[in-house]
């Protein structure tokens, strides 16, 4: 094993460590990896990008032996490697951090950092050489807690960090990070990303894995584009951009990749006046026209995630009144929203969307199943029926509406919670980030759904911390920082930074 | 920097109150039942409660063991009494007390294996398995005793165990505080103790650091068997053979009991055997103490289940700040 050394100190540009040629790999009924080409740099943050099943992942375990390879060569610094077994590709200096790290809470970090490979002197487990070696990994990546700190007491950042503590302990040559900042807020990525330039500066070499184009562009040197299970292309970052490389990703041109239509705007059918929330929401008011999606903006512990709480009667707000189509409503809970033709696409679709286990139709029927009934019973083929449009409507990417949800791909379940809706008469839209997790090409198919909708007549309320998707698809922009207003935005009004900050300027809880 | 210092102390802090506050909480009520009846802190009556609580503690650290990988262990009091009823009819059959002790840990060490077979092999929830296990062992129990107690007499070498006083210290308890030692560093000191903590804690982080959910089971419900099987060898000598007075409920919920109790001694909310051996020892002399005071024998279980609730309530409570959701 090699450690980051010195003569690593100035990376040679065309040194490559990690050449893989001609990866090819068979699933039954599915060439996940066809001839895919792949090499990697020494001491460069390189990119790998694709949409959901262009094989990034499938590479990934490729590389750290988690499948072996049905065709093609890897070579690890000119050396071919066989790379069976995840320990064979731990033993060659690969180490990979996972999009969910999981970190045993009792425990403090340095028992977490060595789970699986403890030291021991004699029958008995060595803590300080494990404390020791634990604080001079947390050194590397200047840190602010230390190796006797228990994991409950961390911050989600910290415990991202924990996890990349516990990768560098085995000295690796390659460091792969698999949609790292999915959980963090944008403090958290920015000190991960300075942590990622550290690790590059003392010769560690990083593949890095995101949907976010944003992050890819700032951090990484290349960038290699994975596309139904073939290399298309490896770019620098110096000499492209965004579109260019969303273009190459999905295969085609994306001449709207934002498809906003021009709607007329009806009556006022959602207007909220003054909600506050102690210590979440300051005095929130804003109004929403048929046919308008308006954008809600800000950070992770902004009150966003709140307000689509409140405005669902998931929460009750301690002041302010809500007007739903023109008359005042005490939404006290999610039924009554529901009656008032409130709809809530929530944040995680997964424990909050969608019933893992059951069918497409089972998923679409629940929330409104009154409607299909045949005498007392609920009627089978009355809900079909129903779940069948809304799939054609959507074009929703299922085999039949009797297929289990968890088969579908995340943009396609994120449809079928936004079809659920459509089967009332629901008319407000309540989205809280419904594009979380979904490649690119998912996310414009649920553009598309949204656009449809207000298309329809409804009006919808995208809350998102994807400040690019809230200036290509809304009429009008509410930033919000410390839960309250600081910026309002008409649609062509702003750009990205602008947002940011609005979503980040200090306001003082509590005054009004 | 030194603002995050102060957090922790403050952090610290409340801990130990925590932890001390369960401490405190046991002591003032044993004190208070203790002073109203004089007899109690007399030294030979001290003596008598800690050799009394010996059997239950060391069932509830077999419990521990099983409930540390994530596992629950329903058989536990039937088999402390099929063991206690084996260790009865061997001895009155002339076995030599080591011999018959080894039968009841290799007895413990087979209900273990099986329960695991079935929890892990045939993958069904321990409670259901487990629970099998308790009404096969007092079915197996019933038809050894044919349904009569074993009353033994004058085996003062086999009696020794569970009555006999090194100076004024019962062997029993001298016997539970060693195997206490022992499994606390075995938990807490060895790489095998590390890893069933981590399975019973977070199974997905243990599984990703490539430990077996399997074999942390298997030493889990072996080595709480092989503890229950040699409990029950001297419950039969401590009360002169076996009863068929069905105590199995009572010393499975107390266990229980005292398991959980036990989390709340420890910083992290964490099962240990030295918590549990506190709170077993605390919910034994509890009931010498209400006896002491002329609470009537007929009340005890429903205190018992007082103190269930309680000490459940604790955990959760504590479980639910740090956002961990308990089966219970």
């Amino acid at each position: 094993m090699n450690a980051p050394d010195q003569k690593t100190n100035r990376p040679a540009e065309e040194e490559i460590v990690l050449n893989c040629r001609g990866i090819v790999k068979q699933f039954p009924g599915n060439l996940a990896l066809d001839h895919v080409d792949f090499s990697v740099r020494r001491g460069e943050v390189h990119a790998l990008v694709g949409q959901n099943g262009a094989g990034k992942s499938t590479l990934v375990k490729i590389i750290t032996g988690v499948y072996t390879r049905d065709g093609g060569v890897i070579e690890l610094d000119g050396t071919e490697m066989p790379l069976r077994s995840p320990t064979e590709a731990e033993e060659a200096g690969i180490s990979i951090i996972h999009q969910d790290q999981q970190l045993v809470h009792n425990f403090d970090v340095k028992r977490n950092v060595f789970l699986g490979r403890e030291i021991r002197k004699g029958p008995f487990l060595d803590f300080d050489t494990m404390r020791k070696q634990t604080q001079e990994v947390l050194d590397m990546i200047h840190v602010r807690f230390g190796p006797d700190d228990l994991i409950k007491t961390l911050s989600v950042g910290e415990r991202e960090q924990v996890s990349i503590a516990a990768a560098l302990l085995q000295k690796p040559r390659i460091l792969i990070l698999d949609e790292p900042t999915a959980s963090l807020s944008l403090k958290e990525t920015e000190q991960l990303f300075q942590i990622i330039r550290d690790l590059k500066s003392q010769g560690v070499t990083i593949i890095y894995i995101s949907h976010h184009f944003d992050e890819i562009f700032e951090v990484s040197d290349r960038i290699t584009v994975l596309r139904d299970g073939k290399s298309i292309q490896t770019l620098n970052v110096k000499d492209c951009n965004k579109r260019e490389v969303i273009e190459i990703m999905i295969g085609r041109n994306v001449s709207q990749l934002y498809p906003k239509k021009e709607i007329e705007k009806g009556e006022t059918i959602l207007s909220v006046k003054n909600i506050s929330l102690r210590n979440k929401l300051n005095d929130v008011s804003f109004e929403l026209k048929k046919g308008e999606i308006i954008g809600v903006a800000g950070i992770l512990g902004s009150g966003i995630a709140d307000l689509a709480n409140v405005l669902f009667g998931i929460v009750r707000p301690d002041t302010g009144e809500i007007s739903v189509y023109g008359s005042r409503t005490d939404i006290k809970n999610p039924r009554i929203a529901k009656q008032n033709r409130l709809a809530l696409i929530p944040e995680d679709r997964r424990t909050e969307g969608f019933v893992s286990g059951m069918t497409v139709e089972e998923n679409m029927s629940f929330a409104f199943a009154k409607r299909y009934r045949q005498g007392p019973l609920y009627s089978r083929k009355k809900g079909a029926a129903e779940a069948d449009r809304i799939i054609r409507l959507l074009s929703i990417k299922t085999n039949d509406c009797n297929t289990m949800i968890d088969s579908l791909s995340g943009g396609n379940q994120q449809k079928v919670v936004i079809g659920k809706w459509l089967e009332g008469d629901s008319g407000i839209f309540i989205m809280n980030q419904p594009t979380t997790g979904v490649d690119v090409g998912s996310k414009v198919e649920i553009y598309n759904a949204i656009s449809d909708l207000v298309a329809d007549g409804a009006g919808a309320i995208l809350i998102s911390q994807d400040f690019e998707e809230l200036l290509g698809m809304c009429d009008r922009i509410i930033v919000i920082s410390g839960g309250a207003v600081t910026k309002i935005y008409q649609y062509g009004e702003a750009e990205e930074k602008d947002l940011l900050h609005y979503a980040t300027v200090s306001v003082k809880a509590g005054e009004s | 920097m030194n603002k995050n210092s102060t957090k922790l102390n403050k952090a610290f802090w409340e801990d130990l109150i925590l932890r001390r506050g369960t401490m405190i909480g046991m002591i003032a009520i044993i004190l208070f039942l203790g002073l109203r009846a004089p007899s109690f802190f007399r030294v030979k009556n001290l003596m008598d409660v800690l050799k009394q609580s010996c059997i239950l503690i060391l069932v509830a650290m077999g419990q521990t063991v099983v409930l540390v990988s994530g596992g629950f262990d329903m058989s536990a009091g039937s088999l402390l009494q099929l063991t206690a009823n084996l260790a009865a009819g061997f001895i009155l059959a002339g076995m030599k007390t080591p011999s018959v002790l080894i039968a009841g840990i290799a007895v413990g060490l087979a209900v273990g294996l099986v329960n695991t077979f079935f929890v892990v092999m045939v993958k069904i929830p321990a409670f259901v398995a487990t629970l099998a296990m308790m009404l096969v062992l007092s079915g197996v129990t019933t038809w050894y005793n044919k349904g009569k107690s074993i009353t033994l007499s004058n085996e003062p070498g086999f009696f020794f165990l569970g009555q006999g006083y090194i100076g004024p210290i019962p062997v029993l308890f001298i016997i539970t505080v060693a195997v206490m030692l022992l499994l606390h560093v075995f938990l807490k000191k060895t790489k095998t103790g590390l890893r069933m903590y981590s399975v019973g804690e977070n199974y997905a982080a243990a599984m990703l650091h490539g430990i077996s959910k399997k074999k942390a089971l298997l030493i889990s419900f072996m080595l709480g068997g092989a503890l229950i099987g040699a409990a029950g060898v001297l419950q039969a000598s401590y009360s002169y053979g076996a009863s068929t007075m069905s105590t199995t409920l009572d010393f499975l919920l107390q266990a229980l009991a005292a398991s959980l109790l036990g989390t709340t001694f420890s910083r992290t909310e964490e099962l240990s055997v030295i918590g549990t051996a506190i709170s077993a020892l605390f919910i034994s002399s509890l009931s010498s103490a209400l006896i002491a005071n002329g609470v009537s024998n007929l009340l005890q279980p429903g205190l018992l289940g007082l103190i269930l609730v309680v000490s459940v309530m604790l955990t959760v409570i504590k479980k639910r700040e740090i956002g961990q959701v308990t089966i219970f």
